[in-house]
This record gives C-alpha cells, structure tokens and sequence, in this order.
C-alpha cells in the first residue's frame, strides 16, 4: 500500500495545495472506510469514522513524518478514531443487537458475510485490528506494528490467538 | 502461510467491502472547513487590542488639545508680556532703557 508520491502529496497540501490532499483522499478513501468497517461492523459508521479520521489527518499533517508510510500513519488515525467510537458506544448503549448468528449443522453460504462479521466482532479490539489490517489489507508484521505502536512479536501473538479464535468460531465453514 | 491459514484467509474474503458514499470527499471538506476557526473580519485583525485601543485614542486627544491650545492662544508682543514691572525697579528701569 505504500506510494512513494504520499510524501509530495502531503508537502503540496501543507503549501496549500488542496488538490494534493483531494488525491489523498481518492487513494485512500476506500481502505480507510473498509478499516473502520470492519472494526465496526456497521457501514454508516464507519463512514462517519473514516470522514472524521480524514480530518484528523488534515489537522494533523504537518505531524506526519516522511520517513513512515503515509498509509500508515493515516490507519493509525482511523484506528483511534474507531476505538474513540467503540468507547461512546460503551457509554452510549443503544437497543440490544440482534445476536449474532450462531453457525448451523448446514451452515448456509449466502449469510457467510454476516457470520465472518460477528466471529471478527467478538475479537478483542487489539486481536481485530492485527487480522483486519493482515487479511484484508494485506499489511506487513512490521506495518501493522508500526499502525498499532507495538512490536512485531507482539502483532504475531495477536494474529495467531485471533486466527485460533477464528477457526474455531467459524470452523462449520471450513 | 500455512494450510490452515490459507483456508481461513480464503474464507474471510466473504465478507465483501463497502463503497465510499458519492459525497464522502465533499463531506470531508466539510468538516475540514467546519473544524477550523472563524475568519474574523479584517478590520478586527487589524485593531490591536481593546486597552491599546483606548490608549492610542487618549494619546491623540491629548495632542490635539495640546496643540490646539497652542495655535489658538492670543499672541501679546514681547514688550507688553513685561508691562506688568513697574518702572522703579530694577527690571522695570531696564525694560524702560530698552525703549
């Protein structure tokens, strides 16, 4: 994902460019909106979370380093956004959601998505965010760890119990 | 990547993507613009500070008074500023020699 012109990008829109940051946004409107989504399981918001995860990254660019992926930096941001959204959400309990479904002796291959969805759901924060940014985004140990600011030991250890859990949560699908 | 592995990440692919609603650019902007401070009229940029202000204003009418006192003062000739000393004393005789 990484895209040695993001550097220039970001220099042209701290000069004031604002079409720099626009095609900032073209490349990386679609990851970032599919990150939150997948940690949130909910598409509005995640589409809430990615718009205001661009904004950070606006007020905050003259933060970013060259050195470091411009990608990222930027799902860091997302990330904290959504755990920001995760943490209303615990202070703001809405009506109960549906339980997630439970796989059947047959299980049926047109609802797969939804129960992919709740096995990543019940994953700890830290667990979904390494699996999320490892099968769907295809990030390296070294830059999920650079997302999450942590080690790389440390990403395998949760890519590991997460992929366990996940087995075992959708084992009637494999 | 192992078997197992490879079997899980084949799987996980079936939970589809979703697509950037048609006015998520316009909507980031938004609040890009809505996020930064209000533009103050360039007058209020331009006048310093209330106590400045008030200040400045003193100043001028001081030295528009002051001024004004000066030029508007009626101008009495050297020789009628010193009629008050009288002509026996000393500085009288003197004032009455120069004449």
């Amino acid at each position: 994902m990484a895209d040695a012109q993001d550097p220039a990008l970001v220099a042209r829109t701290l000069a004031g460019d604002d079409a720099a940051f626009d095609e900032l946004l073209a490349r990386y409107r679609k990851p970032v909106l599919n990150f939150a989504y997948r940690l949130l399981g909910d598409a509005t918001e995640a589409e809430d979370v990615a718009q205001d995860a661009f904004v950070r990254a606006y007020r905050h660019l003259a933060d970013y380093h060259p050195r470091r992926q411009f990608s990222t930096w930027l799902f860091a941001i997302a990330r904290h956004a959504a755990i920001d959204r995760l943490r209303y959400r615990q202070r703001h309990p809405t009506a109960p959601l549906a339980a997630a479904p439970e796989p059947a002796a047959s299980p049926r291959y047109d609802d797969l998505g939804e129960h992919i969805a709740a096995a990543i759901a019940g994953l700890p924060e830290d667990q979904r965010t390494a699996i999320v940014l490892a099968e769907y985004h295809g990030l390296s140990h070294a830059e999920i760890a650079g997302v999450m600011d942590c080690t790389e030991k440390s990403v395998e250890s949760r890519l590991y119990r997460a992929r366990a859990a996940l087995r075992e949560k959708l084992r009637g699908f494999l | 990547m192992n078997h197992q592995d490879d079997q899980l990440h084949r799987l996980l692919q079936h939970w589809r993507e979703v697509e950037p609603a048609g006015n998520f650019d316009a909507q980031v902007w938004r609040r890009i613009r809505q996020s930064e401070p209000a533009r103050r009229p360039w007058l209020i940029d331009w006048l310093p500070r209330p106590a400045w202000t008030l200040a400045a204003a003193v100043a001028v009418g001081l030295v528009i008074g002051i001024a004004s006192g000066v030029f508007s003062a009626p101008v009495v000739p050297p020789t009628e500023q010193l009629s008050f000393l009288a002509p026996t004393t000393l500085a009288g005789a003197l004032r009455g020699g120069h004449r």
